[in-house]
This record gives structure tokens, sequence and C-alpha cells, in this order.
């Protein structure tokens, strides 16, 4: 199937998936029997929550500490968003693919709704909301307004930590290398074209 | 007109005579207007502009920003008349309020088909120029002197002879006190004078989302709130049978586990908890059509087409006598799949429920759609409902529906605590609404070699309109647009739809109904073109009407994209003609096909008439952005059923395209002070027809279907003729298959093929 045929970005870059657990693959409630029943409507039902406690896990994000307690295989992405309460990360496939959660984890850019607290523990975690304070950083986020990139925006703050990282790795980067860099980015606006000038812009400033 | 203000009881807007009143502070909390202190609030100068006593100038944006840059053109429009900048204005979205805020064209609050510039182009500049009158009317008053004798300058009022100048903040109030202009009476800025109309400013939108500062639908946080993941039944139209929730509440974090008649639902303290809470259940699923295959579908689609009536004719001349003589005639079968919206942000609402009210929190295209539902749910007034409309990390048409805030708002219900209820990225697939598929029967009859003598389209497949006007006996332009009227010059000529519905939920989608009928209708002109032995783009010049605004931008792209030069083996240009959304746009696309049958894309170049460009830039963005939309369908969109359920799951099975995938783009814009035209969705329509032309091009085979997927390309082979390896009725009349000898020589695209000559 040609829909399966992947770009090689995320083998190569497997190697920086360190400590990940297997990602959420699909749906489990695919799989399942179903019979023909007829329907019922079930009332809600109350429970109380277990009482069961969990390691706490020491995450260091934009430089502020914070331990929070959560199941070991909690996607670093929900930290963030749901304790951290930083929203400019994004979350869109859960499975690696999209990219919009890219965040740095000690200088490297990763997937953080496959990264797990466990993994990213004591690291030195970036989000977008803290790029600017890196000079290459800035310079990405300006030329992104300068070229006029940023569409609906949902999946730019990923595409902006992917194209930091790879200049802070590669300062003046060829189309080619911005492919490899790029190509775990989805855009469905399609800002592709600009996001491309944009780099070469970045890398020249 | 009588004075607007805004007070603490209530916010009076004149709208076609009729004064509306909206409650305050809910109107003033959904548009983002702050009460101030001494409870006075901003005076309002008509329903769109609101001018503090300090800070920026509040523009109510009647249209939705999703990503199409809406907020900052309309923007524009109202800054050049009020004769400010773009950055001494703040945007909000407008609450729902149909009477007040509805486009025009749609008579609906509702931002889509790419009306907005086109329906408000008029209304916003007028509105700006309105208040531009009021508060020169209210300075002129306050100076004692002749209103003609102040002019509006960068947010003040000036006294020309005297030099005295006030501020607008200073005059607002008064402003709101004098009776508006009559439109007629307004001087609008014209084209030369355009400070912003025809620039490209900065976005509005856009600095916060370069710093994750941006606030969607997804990101709001609200005191107290749940988190609520959903799963719906797998089976189509199937429903919920049972649930135990015991795995689930085993899971720490998990709070409840809620039941939909469609769906389950797990309320968590945070997301993953909810996520993994809803992975541990096993619901039993019941009912619905679990025995539904995509083959199925096609099976009744063709069905419908050999046997069915149709609900919408349009015949002009005698086709049924033309094209019933063989000599000329080209008999085809093009087909869609179903397609996903697969916007980056999955659906998602906050939802804060009590019995004083229910405010929404989510992005949607249809904010007065929405809140009709949230009423109808929970049986509050519209007044108590109040829908704060929020960026949207796309929608593409996803959004227009607002079946997602309807389950939000029964989650909420059943919760009896605020919840951010989101749709995980499987459960947005899911649940989508997708574009329709669609098998439509063509003939077409040439009759030399510039002109087509007969012309028949029966287009089969399911109806978005039914859904929206059930009762109302009008053509579904859905499923027509851009097939019942077409660019080029045809003696004789049938248009019919026959409607056929599957139980796939169905809805809008980028490009709407030129999405598959362009690729149709452009398609035959490159198969007319071919058996003329005329070159395609030049068939294209000899067969459109006489005046069409097509042929320009023809004549423009044909240039512009080295039309006729030499390409090496197995690279092809194809060209493709669009004119719905008022904007005819040509396109050529420069691709190769590889022995291995890889389409690689080499360039595309597109040239459109739009009217007034207000945002040039903008407009670039759009046909870039809609082009790259088109292209992921063309090369892999494809949505498939088996066993009653949708097989598609996450972007890992339902491809779009990535960078290292993407051609270099040109957009030329030819340069016009008209109307302002349609433009996110004339590029997506164009992409399919112009690709497929290329592959013809490249190859030598006439891909009828989508995707184009590489296989059918090998299957096809190349030596056949394209006639002989087109899918007929639904079955692929095979060539031989000849893998290693898939490209023919091409060393010019555009050079007639030794085709059947007339």
């Amino acid at each position: 199937m040609a829909c399966e045929l992947l770009s090689n970005w995320k083998k190569d870059l497997s190697i920086l998936f360190y400590g990940i657990n297997e990602p959420v693959q699909g749906d489990p409630l695919r799989d399942r029997p179903v019979s023909e029943a007829n329907a019922s409507i079930l009332a809600c039902a109350k429970y109380a929550v277990p009482g069961t406690r969990l390691t706490m896990y020491n995450l260091k994000i934009n430089g502020r500490q914070m331990s929070i307690d959560v199941p070991g295989d909690t996607p670093l992405l929900w930290a963030i968003r749901d304790f951290f309460n930083l929203t400019g990360t994004k979350y869109g496939c859960g499975i690696g693919e999209c990219g919009a959660c890219t965040v740095h984890v000690d200088g490297r850019p990763l997937r953080s709704c496959i990264l797990t607290v466990a993994a990213a523990e004591n690291r030195q975690v970036r989000t977008i909301e803290a790029l600017a304070d890196d000079s290459v950083g800035a310079r990405v986020q300006k030329a992104w307004l300068d070229l006029q990139v940023i569409q609906c925006g949902y999946c730019q703050s990923g595409q902006i930590m992917a194209a930091a990282s790879l200049l802070m790795q590669t300062p003046r980067p060829s189309d080619d290398q911005i492919d490899f860099a790029m190509s775990g980015n989805i855009c469905r606006c399609g800002t592709y074209p600009r996001i491309r000038a944009a780099i070469h812009q970045a890398a020249r400033s | 007109m009588a004075p607007a203000y805004i007070s603490r009881r209530s916010f009076l807007v004149s709208a076609g005579g009729f004064f509306v009143a909206v409650s305050l502070p809910r109107f003033a909390k959904a548009a983002g207007l702050e009460e101030p202190a001494d409870g006075t609030a901003a005076p309002a100068l008509g329903p769109y502009i609101h001018i503090p006593r300090s800070g920026p100038i509040t523009f109510v944006a009647p249209s939705a920003e999703m990503g199409q840059g809406i907020y900052t053109a309309e923007a524009q429009l109202l800054a050049e008349e009020l004769a400010v900048d773009l950055n001494e204005i703040r945007v909000v979205a407008a609450p729902p309020d149909e009477p007040v805020f509805k486009n025009p064209e749609f008579n609906e609050q509702i931002t889509g088909g790419s009306w907005s510039l086109r329906a408000f182009y008029m209304p916003l500049r007028q509105a700006g120029a309105s208040a531009r009158y009021r508060l020169i009317a209210a300075a002129a008053r306050r100076w004692k002197v002749d209103p003609k004798s102040c002019v509006a300058k960068n947010g003040t009022i000036v006294h020309t002879a005297s030099g005295r100048s006030l501020s607008y903040a200073a005059l607002a109030d008064a402003a709101a006190l004098e009776p508006a202009p009559a439109l007629e009476a307004l001087q609008l800025t014209s084209p030369q004078n355009f400070r912003l109309i025809g620039h490209s400013p900065q976005r509005v939108d856009t600095p916060d989302k370069a710093n994750g500062r941006a606030i969607f639908g997804i990101d709001v946080v609200r005191p107290g709130m749940k988190i609520a993941i959903m799963v719906s039944c797998p089976i189509i139209g199937g429903h919920l049978v049972s649930v135990d929730p015991g795995p689930a509440m085993n899971i720490p974090g998990v709070l409840r586990v809620l039941s939909l008649p469609d769906a389950v639902v797990v309320l968590g303290e945070h997301t993953w908890a909810a996520m993994r809470g809803a992975a541990a259940l096993a619901p039993e699923w019941g009912g619905g059509y679990p025995e539904l295959s995509m083959e199925g579908i096609a099976n009744a689609l063709k069905d419908a087409g050999e046997k069915g009536s149709p609900e919408f004719t349009k015949t002009v001349g005698n086709p049924t006598e033309v094209l019933s003589h063989h000599h000329g005639r080209i008999d085809a079968v093009y087909e869609v799949p179903f397609l996903a919206h697969a916007q980056m942000e999955p659906l998602n609402a906050v939802v804060e429920l009590d019995a004083n009210g229910c405010e929404v929190w989510a992005g949607t295209q249809a904010p007065a759609r929405a809140q009709k539902l949230v009423c109808s749910i929970t049986g509050l007034p519209p007044e108590k409902v109040v829908i704060h409309n929020q960026l949207m990390g796309g929608a593409f048409g996803r959004r227009g529906e607002v079946d997602s805030i309807g389950y939000a708002v029964q989650i909420a219900k059943l919760a009896g605590v605020p919840v951010k209820m989101i749709w995980s990225r499987e459960q947005d697939f899911r649940a989508d609404m997708f574009r329709p598929k669609f098998r439509n029967i063509v003939q077409a009859r040439l009759g030399s070699r510039d002109k087509i003598l007969g012309w028949s389209h029966r287009i089969v497949g399911g109806s978005v309109y039914a859904r929206y006007f059930p009762d109302l006996k009008i053509p579904d332009y859905d499923a027509i647009e851009g097939a019942a009227e077409i660019p080029y010059e045809v003696n004789s000529m049938r248009v019919e739809y026959i409607r056929e519905d599957s139980p796939l939920p169905i809805s809008w989608w980028r490009s709407v109904g030129p999405g598959h009928d362009v690729f149709v209708v452009e398609g035959m002109i490159g198969e007319l073109a071919e058996k003329a032995g005329v070159d395609p783009l030049e068939f294209r010049r000899r067969v459109l009407k006489k005046g069409t605004a097509l042929l320009g931008v023809l004549n423009l792209v044909a240039e512009k994209s080295n039309w006729g030069s030499p390409l090496p083996e197995r690279r092809g240009r194809g060209v493709a003609l669009q004119t719905s959304f008022g904007s005819p746009l040509a396109c050529v696309i420069d691709a190769e096909v590889t022995p291995d049958g890889d389409i690689v894309l080499h360039r595309v170049t597109a040239a459109v008439d739009c009217g007034q460009a207000v945002h040039p830039d903008g407009v670039i963005s759009q046909i870039e952005g809609g082009l790259i939309f088109g292209l992921s369908a063309a090369l892999w969109g494809k949505i498939d059923v088996a066993n009653g359920q949708i097989v598609q799951s996450n972007y890992n099975n339902y491809r779009v395209m990535r960078i290292n995938e993407t051609p270099p783009i040109e957009v030329h814009i030819v340069p016009s002070n008209a109307a302002p035209q349609g433009i996110g969705e004339t590029s997506t329509a164009v992409v399919f027809p112009a690709l497929a032309a290329a592959i013809h091009a490249a190859t030598g085979v006439r891909l009828r279907s989508q995707p184009f997927d590489q296989h059918e390309l090998l299957r096809k082979g190349t030596h056949a003729k394209s006639s002989d390896a087109a899918v007929v009725g639904g079955v692929a009349v095979a060539a031989a298959v000849v893998a290693n000898h898939l490209v023919r020589k091409c060393s010019s695209t555009g050079s007639p093929r030794s085709g059947d000559m007339v």
C-alpha cells in the first residue's frame, strides 16, 4: 500500500527516541467483536477513584522544576499541557506521526506524545514558550513571521521547534537537510514552501 | 439609525432596520469585551466596531478564523475605511447572533464556501466608513465647524484649518450618539489611495501562533474542568449495548465512565488518565451496518448510475441525438473516493453547564448553528447559551458541522462538572463526516478539432445538501457545482445528479462541489483534446466560451509554466482550469513518473483572477495551501470501509503530503480592482485534473479514479492507448502490464499523442 510507504525520517530518528514505550497505536476497540443486540442506554455510574499511588516524576520544563504524580507511561505531552499548563505544544496524532508535539529534550527535537515522563525525567525540556530565549529560536520565529508562514498555526509550534533544532545543529542546511529534518512534521494548511524559505532566511540572518 | 451603545444592561445594534437586543454581560464576554469598572462599556459604532476610551479598537469579526487569514483581511477592510493601522485593532470572534453577523450570501452565520470576502467586502468597508463619518460628525459638533473641514487620520480627527485634533477614543461616546449616515452617502476610499487593501501587512493572528501563546479550543482551561475522552461506536450507524466500566475505573485518575447512545466517555483528572481509561474499556456495540464495505457502496453507486432517476437534470440542445453517434465520442467513468478532513486539531469543546446557562468554548465555522444545537440539547433559551468561538487548528469544512459540540454538551450534562472533551486522532477519523464518494458516467463527442458537439455528465453520490435542506427542492450544489455550468462551448449538453446515499455520514470538504466535478470536466476536456490531436492547452483556447476570464489566466499560466518547452523523459505537464468561487484559476503541474510508478512533482504554476486581492500574500498562501491539500488527496486520500468500520485511523494510514514531497509552487495574481472573489478553495479543485493530465503527458496513462495510486499506474502499463487503460464501468480494462516500460517517451508535454483522429 502506497499509504504505508512512509518516509525514512522515523527510522533514522528512532535512535533519538530513547527509553520510550510502545506508542499508543490505533484503537483497541476496533478489534472487538460486535453483537447485534438491542440498544440500551446505560445510566452513568460514579466510582471512587482508586487509591493507588504512583511514582513521582521529576520534570524540568523551561527551567521550571515540578514533581508530578502520574503513571510512568504518561506521555510528556500531557504532562506539559495538563500539569505545566503550557498549551503551545500540541496534540495531533499521539503516535509520533505528525510532529505537532515536538519539544527539545536535552537540545534534541523529540515527539513528546511518544516520549514518556519516565524517559524525560531529569532532562532539560524546552517548549515553544521558551524558544525565544535562544537566539537561534528567536531568529526562526522572526523568519516565520517575516515570510508569513503561518496559517491555522496548530502545527507551527512543532514546525518551529524542529526548525530551530535543525539550525542549532546545522547552521546552513541544504534543501535535502531541511527535508530530512522537517519531514516528520505535518501541516494540513500546506505551509511547506514557506517553511523551507523561512529556514533558509533564518540561516542567513 | 439610533445611537448604539453597549451598556451594562443591553447592547442594541441596528441590523437591517431591526433592533436586536443582546444581553450583556454575555455578549461582552463572548466578544472578549471586558466591562470597564465605571459601569459603561466601550461605545459601539455598529455591530463590528467598539472603540474603548483607551487601548485598541475592537473589531468583532463576522467570519471565523481557521487559518485562512480572514481576521486580517476583514480587519484590513475596516481599518482602511476607519483610517487606522492594523496594529490599532484587536480582532475578536463574533458571538452567535445570526441577524447581526450572518453572512448575507448564506443568510446564516457561517464561514465557508470561500464566501467571506465576497460577502463582506462592501459591508465591512461601509462599517468602517460609517464609523469614520460619525467620529468626524462628533468632532465637528464639538468644535462647531463644518464636518467637511475635518479629516480622519491615524486614529484622530483633525480640523485642517485650525490644526485641532481629537483621538477616536476621546470622541467615541459622542460619535455613538451621531446618526449613522445612509450607505449611499458614504464615500469609500478609492483604490489608488488604499493603504491596506491590496497590501500584505503582518497577519493579526500569527505572532501568538509563533510563540505558543495562541489559544485554540483544545487549549482552553476552566476552573474545575475534567477531561472527557470519547470513543464512538466503530460500527457505522451502530450503538452502545453495554460497557463494563471496571477496567477504566481501575486506572488512577479516572473519575467516571459515561455512556451515550453511540459512544462511551471516560472522564479523567487529566488527559492521559482518560485516554488510558478509554483504551481499557471493552464496550459491546450493536446495530448499524456491520456488513458494510466499500465494495458494497461502489456497487450501489454503479447500480444507481444505471437504474436510478435523477433528481436534477439540466438539458441544453439535443444531447440524446448528438450522443447516439459513436463517431468522435468518448465514454468514460470517473470516480472519486470518500475523503477525511484530517485537520491538525482534533475536534474538541469545553463546556460549562448549569441551571443558569451554558458556555461553550470551541472553534466552529458555524457559531449560530452550535448555539441552536446547545439550546435544543439543554432546553435553554439562546440568551443563556454563550459560544466563545476559538481559533481553529484547521477546519476544511469539518468545523461547519457542530456534532462534536453537541456531544460535549451531552457529556457535560451527564458529568455535572465543567468538561473539556477531546477527540483522539483515532476518534476524529472514526467520527469524521466525509467528503462523499462520487461516480461519474460521462460521454462527450468531438465534432471537429475545435468543437465539442455533445456532453453528458451523470453524477452519482450522496447528498450533503439533503441533511440541511430536506424540504427544499433546490439543486444540490455540493453534487453539481463545477459540472452543471462548464466554461466550454457545447451545443448539446445534459448534466444529471442521481442521489445515492450510503450509511457513511458526509459533509462539506474544502473545494466542495468543484473539488470532485472539475476533475471530471477537465479530465474529459483533456481526453477530447487528445482525440482531436490538439495540444490540451491550445484545445482549451479553442473551445472556451467567448469572453471568459479563463482565457487570460490560461495564457498567463502557459507563459509562466513555459508550456510546450522540452522536458526530460518520464516528465509531463498537465493543465486544468476552474471557474468556481468567482475566481478563474489555471494550473499547470509538471510531474514525473518513475519506473517504479512513483509520482514526483517538479513544479506547480497557478494563475488566478480573484478580483481585488485584499491581502495578496494571503491569496498566494491560500493557493499554495489549497494545492497541497488537493495534492494530498489526489496522491493518497481515500477512506475505506471494511466490516462496517472506517479503516483509516491516523496519519500513519491516511497519508498526507510532507515537506519532502512538496514541489515548488508559483502563484500569479492578475491585478484587479474588481470586487474580490473566493480564493480558499479554488486551487484544491484544480489539482486533481491537472495532476492526472501531467501523469498522462508523462506516461500516456489516463487515470480516471482517485487517489492516483502508483500500483494502479504500474498495473495499467503505458503502451496501451489511454482509452484502453481507462477504468470503464468500474473495471480496469487491463492493458498489458509492462512495468519496466511504464513511461513513454515524452520530449514535450502537450504534444499530441497519436490517438484516434476525428
